[in-house]
C-alpha cells in the first residue's frame, strides 16, 4: 500500500550515499523529462476520451474552487502563525 | 513562467494527439499499462534521490530558527484543512480526492501524473485522468494566484501570506515575486516552506490515495 512512499525514502537514502557523486548535479533534468512523459500520455488519455473533453469546463472550475480554498486556507494559517509568534520583537 | 508553459504545452499536445487519434490509449495494452507504473516508481525514486544529495538542504536547515519550520507546516495544515472543507461543494469528488488535489501545493506537474497513474487501479482509467486533470489545474491556478496576488496577500495577510500561498513554487517560480514584494528577510522563509513543502507532496499525495485503495 504505501510501497511508493517507501520506493522515496529509499531513493532519499541513495541521494545521501551518492551525494559526491557529479552526474546527479542534473537529476533536476532526469525528473523533469519523466514528468513530461507522463504528462503527455495523461493528455493522450484525456484527449483520447470525449467525454473528458466536453466535461473540461465542469473540471476547470472544480480546480478553480479547490486552487482558491487551499491558496487562502494556508494564507489564513500563516497569518495567524505571523501575527501571534513573528511579529511581536525581532522578526525571523 | 517559461517552465509552466512548458508544462501546458507538453500536456496540450498530447491531448491533440489523443483527441485526434494520432496516439490511441486502447491500442496501448497492458504492457504499457504497467510501464507507466513503473515510471512512476522511477520518478518517485528519482524525486527521493533528489532530495538526498541536495547539497544546500543541510545548509538551509541549520541556518534558519526553528519557528521557521511553523510557516510549512501551516501552509500544509491550511490548505488541507480548506481542501477538506470545500469538497461538500464539489460533486462527483470525495473529501480524500479533494484532499490528495490540495496535497499538489502547487507542484502542478508532479501530483497531477502521480493522482492520475496512482488512482489507475481504483477509479478506472476515466475517471483517475480526469482527477489528475483537476489537480493539474488547481496547482497551475495556485500558481497564478500567488504570482498576480502576492502584492493584495501582503498588504492584508502579512508577509507569510504570499509564500504559504505559493506552497512549493515559493522556492522556484513564485521566489521573485515574493522577495520583490515583501523584501530579503523572508528569503528563508521561503525557501524553507518551499523545500518542506515540496517534500510533502509525494508523501500527501501518496498517503491520501492509497487510502482508497489501489
Amino acid at each position: 500500500m504505501f510501497y511508493l512512499i517507501l520506493t522515496m525514502f529509499a531513493g532519499v537514502a541513495a541521494g545521501l550515499l551518492m551525494r559526491k557523486v557529479r552526474a546527479l548535479a542534473h537529476i533536476g533534468k532526469a525528473i523533469s523529462a519523466t514528468i513530461f512523459i507522463m504528462l503527455f500520455f495523461l493528455g493522450v488519455k484525456i484527449g483520447a476520451d470525449k467525454n473528458i473533453v466536453y466535461n473540461l469546463s465542469t473540471l476547470g472550475i472544480q480546480a478553480l474552487v479547490l486552487a482558491l480554498a487551499g491558496a487562502m486556507g494556508s494564507v489564513v494559517f500563516a497569518s495567524l502563525l505571523y501575527r501571534f509568534l513573528f511579529r511581536k520583537g525581532t522578526d525571523n | 513562467m517559461k517552465g509552466t508553459l512548458i508544462v501546458v504545452a507538453v500536456f496540450a499536445a498530447g491531448c491533440l494527439a489523443g483527441w485526434s487519434g494520432l496516439a490511441d490509449p486502447g491500442n496501448f495494452g497492458w504492457a504499457v499499462s504497467d510501464m507507466t507504473m513503473y515510471v512512476l516508481y522511477l520518478l518517485i525514486f528519482l524525486v527521493g534521490v533528489s532530495m538526498g544529495c541536495n547539497p544546500e538542504l543541510k545548509k538551509i536547515l541549520k541556518s534558519v530558527s526553528p519557528k521557521v519550520f511553523l510557516l510549512p507546516l501551516a501552509t500544509i495544515f491550511g490548505t488541507l484543512l480548506f481542501s477538506a472543507l470545500v469538497s461538500m461543494l464539489i460533486s462527483g469528488w470525495g473529501v480524500l480526492d479533494c484532499l490528495a488535489v490540495g496535497s499538489g501545493m502547487g507542484y502542478y506537474s508532479l501530483s497531477s501524473v502521480l493522482i492520475a497513474q496512482y488512482r489507475e487501479a481504483s477509479l478506472g482509467v476515466q475517471l483517475a485522468a480526469e482527477l489528475g486533470t483537476i489537480a493539474l489545474l488547481t496547482n497551475i491556478f495556485r500558481e497564478m494566484f500567488t504570482l498576480v496576488g502576492t502584492p493584495w496577500l501582503l498588504r492584508w495577510f502579512g508577509p507569510f501570506a504570499p509564500i504559504a500561498s505559493a506552497g512549493v513554487t515559493a522556492v522556484d517560480v513564485c521566489l521573485p515575486v515574493i522577495i520583490r514584494a515583501t523584501g530579503d528577510r523572508m528569503l528563508p522563509a521561503a525557501i524553507v516552506s518551499g523545500v518542506i513543502t515540496d517534500f510533502s507532496v509525494p508523501l500527501l499525495v501518496s498517503f491520501f490515495c492509497s487510502l482508497q485503495g489501489g
